[in-house]
């Protein structure tokens, strides 16, 4: 499990991070909408992942994340994230489901996130606070390298 | 209570049909607009979605939401007609304060009235709405989320096979 946690910062020219392919992903909210500017990213399996996610909201200080988990524990890790609560950022300390997340986003505010590509398969991302992941959701596919 | 919350309802929408009746809106810039009456609507229903496991603490941080997003819409009507604008910010203070109303019963944990309250900023959300051309309006489900759904609704967000 990996959780940023600090402001996004100049990209790396890179173009391998630990021997994998780095793929920057880019994502954002649709302006103040509870919505994110896509419902489907992808990458290759073999991939080292940075994502960057924009809270693009302009007048509504709407805090959002984007967190990555395994399909099939989307009701259990929302129940997860609002039972730990504000104090704890709407994220639980540890959860099966949970393979990256960025630090919560503040309104007009960017985050990042670094990780290995999970094996090939689809994934779900969503944004972890209450209420949102109804419409603040996505498909991740990760495909064969 | 039921009787009170239609009579809210009927009120509004003879006000906005009124507006309506002297002829088609058409507008400078729709898409803001349309923007705006989104956002409003997905902090309604943000509010709604904390009724069901009995959220009531939230509930002043989604009227906030709400009181912020306001302001989309009357920066969305800057350049508009003054006659416009004025019916609009009108029922938008009406919104807001049926809003505020909800803040205030948060305190009380009165399931009953809270339900009540959330509802009436819905029907001043719609009464709102039917200011604007229809096709500016929000669409509860079409609010981002899957086809026939809508947020807060149980089973609202991703496909079955991956949730």
């Amino acid at each position: 499990m990996l959780v940023s946690s600090g402001l996004v910062q100049a990209a790396d020219s890179a173009v391998r991070t630990n021997g994998r392919p780095l793929v920057q992903l880019h994502i954002t909210t649709k302006g103040d909408l509870l919505e994110f500017s896509t419902q489907a990213l992808s990458c290759k399996a073999d991939s080292r992942v940075r994502l960057t996610f924009v809270n693009g909201a302009r007048y509504v200080d709407f805090d959002h994340n984007w967190v990555l988990i395994r399909s099939g524990t989307f009701d259990a890790f929302v129940a997860a994230a609002t039972q730990a609560g504000a104090e704890h950022g709407w994220m639980p300390a540890q959860h099966p489901g949970m393979i990256a997340a960025t630090a919560m986003a503040h309104k007009g505010q960017t985050v990042s996130v670094e990780f290995n590509a999970p094996q090939v398969g689809r994934y779900l991302y969503i944004c972890s606070m209450p209420g949102h992941s109804a419409s603040m959701w996505g498909v991740f596919t990760v495909t064969a390298a | 209570m039921l009787i009170r919350r239609l009579l809210t309802l009927l009120t509004a929408l003879v006000g906005a049909t009124a507006v309506l009746a002297a002829g088609p809106v058409s507008l400078q810039s729709p898409d803001k607009v349309k923007n705006a009456l989104r956002v409003l609507a997905y902090v309604q229903a943000d509010m709604a979605s904390k009724l069901p496991n009995l959220a009531y603490a939230r509930l002043p941080h989604e009227v906030q939401e709400f009181q912020e997003a306001a302001p989309a819409l009357t920066d969305a009507l800057a350049g508009e007609p003054r006659e416009l604008r004025s019916t609009v910010e009108t029922q938008l203070r009406k919104a807001v304060a049926a809003a505020q109303q909800v803040e205030s019963l948060s305190k009380t944990g009165d399931a009953t009235k809270i339900a009540a309250a959330v509802a009436a900023v819905d029907a001043q959300l719609q009464a709102l709405n039917q200011l604007f051309p229809s096709e500016l309006r929000p669409v509860r489900d079409q609010l981002g989320v899957r086809p026939g759904m809508r947020p807060g609704a149980q089973g609202a967000g991703p496909p079955p096979d991956l949730r």
